[in-house]
């Protein structure tokens, strides 16, 4: 997706929280972000490849956790109806009072990874306006600065940390390098398609990456 | 004067719905005889196999039962008599135990014995065969205290562990520990409103049994014609699958359960409640609620639907699918005149028929008789029906064992083997997302047993075990 498309996605969908969300405890780091050593190849298979699609009650409620918001705004449609209710079935779950859908489909639907999208798109948009909003209390992008729009350095160790903190909430260890590398390569790529706010959309961005990846959304 | 139950043209419904043709070729005794000569093969622990072990539909056979045929008494007229296939029938397995029928390089009875299918191709004898390697973040083909905790939150109490909870977990040292620990997380997360509450995992295992319909359910969340509260339901399976209850009280409570709170959800027995109308002495759990009434019975004389849902929802035991067929000699008796007696009707009717008599006094939608177990109902409620209909017993027949009325099909249901596997594959489906596979088997059988011996059909205690299989914890 575009960075003005995510931007603009972004401003449509953003829910508003009154709730203080519970803290998460990311543990201790060091300053420039935990990073976990590299182990492409080699990798032992699974014999099993039963992987647990979270399901739209457990994508919602670790959105909630992991970025710190409260669960009635982690994704709402058009501002006010639930995507835990809107795409509930499209995400694997039941709809069985109203439309006697008594269990989950067998198989993913075509527009499961849309709806995916859309809802962590949304839980990463309200995230990040109430980082950037009110910068003393921000959870993810902490310290992260910004001028004119743009990320002032993507390699300074705020951005390494903030990367790492969005890893360690989505997928309960550290980033690898490589892995770090190319979310910070990520910022350089938004900000060369000249879109006004470079460093919002990155944050966007990058926050969809990680939350989307099948590591976050399989268990 | 009560309403008439009316329509003919419901009758004509659920005469189709239930009066389906099953083919003179199926054999019901054939499960029974597979069981006598395979009697410790997974497919015989505790159940039977169903007719599409051998057949795609009666009677077209798969690559298996057309296999078994031409040794069936080769010569003889067709079809043979229940007698000669019998006496034809083990003879002939064991001419076949050695062929692989359907091409998968599996001999038969090896795929017999290992829970295959050995007429599907795509069903093949699990491999044995794990891969190798290490890998950071799972112990693939091991049980993985890691990948058990992380799955294990997310399935009872809806949310993954944060990165520091897993810290600390993993910082307990001793695999001991880590599992004691799982342990204690598991109760807590089973108190969970996540687990238990309004709309949680338990209700959503127990949508397809209650299978409920907002446009008519009355009292909390009322729809637009208010019949029966379906939510009772769903309080009596909670409470039934909570704490120090009894599974089979799902099925054998004389009581109600009432759900109040939410954060924690709670649930209590009581003696009465306005939603329900059965008298206490007539109670069989939901399946004489008031919503199984109304939905299930309706405005019918003779409740297939009811009788074949329960054994459906609570035993597993699909008869449109042909499962769980204990044809009972001189059944269907066809007394509510609707045709049952064609051959190609009784080949399932013989089992449904007798399992729905004891239903015959329990009564659906009629006005102010609604939902109530009335005596001589059919004699009260359908006067110009068939003169028979007036003769159907409330004695019935449940599992080839006979019953006096619904309270002791109750009890021989809640104490059957199909129980028990039903209530485990229940939550075998909703914790692996699938129901138990070749592989699995082994230890899906020994979760099973022990519920109904070790743990007294507590299905808290069920779960503990559960996820100390290989199945849960094995990434």
């Amino acid at each position: 997706m575009r960075p003005e498309r995510l931007l603009l996605t972004c401003l449509l969908l953003t829910g508003c929280s009154d709730k203080l969300p519970i803290a998460v405890d990311l543990g201790p780091s060091d300053a420039g972000g935990g990073v976990a050593p590299s182990y492409d190849g080699g990798v032992a298979r699974s014999q099993k490849g039963n992987l647990r699609f979270k399901g739209p009650e457990r994508l919602t409620l670790d959105l909630a956790s992991a970025l710190e918001l409260p669960v009635a705004s982690v994704c709402n449609e058009l501002g006010q109806y639930p995507c835990l209710n809107v795409h509930g079935v499209s995400l694997g779950g039941v709809d069985p009072y109203a439309h006697s859908v008594y269990e989950t489909a067998p198989v993913t639907g075509a527009a499961a990874p849309i709806a995916v999208e859309r809802t962590v798109l949304s839980a990463c948009n309200a995230r990040i306006a109430q980082d950037l909003n009110a910068p003393a209390t921000a959870v993810v992008f902490k310290d992260v600065a910004l001028t004119n729009g743009k990320l002032n350095d993507p390699t300074s160790p705020a951005v390494a940390t903030a990367l790492s903190s969005l890893v360690r909430r989505a997928w309960l260890r550290d980033p690898t390098q490589e892995e770090r590398d190319t979310l910070v390569q990520l910022a350089r790529d938004v900000e060369a398609t000249g879109t006004p706010n470079p460093g919002v959309a990155w944050m966007q961005a990058a926050c969809l990456a990680v939350f989307s990846s099948a590591e976050a959304v399989f268990y | 004067m009560p309403p008439f139950p009316e329509t003919p043209s419901r009758w004509l419904l659920l005469g189709l719905l239930l009066g389906f043709a099953t083919p003179a070729g199926a054999k019901p005794g054939g499960p029974g005889l597979f069981c006598a000569e395979y009697p410790t093969t997974p497919a015989c622990q505790g159940t039977q196999p169903a007719c599409t072990y051998c057949h795609v539909a009666p009677p077209q056979r798969n690559a298996y039962g057309a296999a078994l045929e031409t040794w069936l008494l080769p010569g003889r007229p067709r079809p043979l008599s229940d007698a000669d296939f019998a006496q034809a029938l083990p003879a002939a397995l064991r001419a076949i135990a050695n062929e692989d029928t359907d091409g998968d390089k599996a001999p038969n009875q090896f795929e017999i014995e290992q829970g295959s299918l050995p007429g599907d191709a795509r069903s093949v004898p699990p491999s044995g065969i794990c891969g190798g390697g290490d890998n950071p973040q799972f112990k693939v083909c091991q049980y993985d205290t890691r990948f058990v905790y992380r799955r294990l939150l997310s399935d009872f109490c809806g949310v993954s562990p944060t990165y520091a909870q897993l810290q600390a977990f993993l910082a307990l040292g001793t695999e001991d520990l880590k599992r004691a620990f799982i342990d204690q997380e598991l109760d807590r997360c089973l108190q969970s409103d996540f687990w238990r509450g309004k709309h949680g995992q338990l209700w959503k295992v127990a949508h397809p049994k209650i299978r409920p319909v907002g446009s008519i359910k009355s009292g909390e969340d009322a729809g637009q014609i208010p019949l029966a509260d379906y939510y009772d339901d769903y309080a009596l399976f909670t409470w039934s699958q909570t704490d120090d209850h009894d599974a089979r009280e799902v099925l054998t409570a004389r009581y109600f359960v009432k759900r109040s709170g939410a954060n924690p959800t709670t649930y209590a027995s009581v003696n009465t409640l306005a939603s329900q109308t059965v008298d206490a002495a007539h109670r069989a759990g939901n399946m004489t609620s008031a919503w199984t009434l109304t939905s299930f019975v309706m405005f019918t004389a003779l409740p297939r639907n009811a009788a074949s849902q329960m054994y459906r929802a609570y035993l597993g035991l699909d008869i449109a699918k042909q499962e769980g067929l204990h044809s009972v000699t001189n059944e269907p008796r066809d007394y509510d005149a609707k045709g049952v007696k064609a051959e190609q009707c009784a080949a399932c009717h013989a089992t449904l028929d007798p399992l729905s008599y004891p239903y015959r006094n329990y009564n659906g939608i009629s006005g102010a008789l609604s939902n109530r177990y009335l005596p001589n109902r059919l004699e009260l409620l359908f006067p110009n029906d068939v003169e028979t209909l007036k003769q159907t017993p409330e004695k019935g027949v449940i599992l080839g064992q006979p019953v006096n009325d619904l309270l002791e099909w109750a009890q021989i249901a809640s104490n059957s083997d199909a129980f028990a596997i039903s209530t485990v594959t229940d939550y075998w489906k909703l914790l692996l997302g699938h129901a138990p596979t070749p592989e699995e088997n082994e230890e899906f059988v020994r979760t099973w047993k022990a519920l109904r011996t070790t743990h007294d059909y507590r299905v808290q205690k069920m779960l503990h075990d559960l996820i100390r299989t290989e199945a849960y914890g094995a990434p």
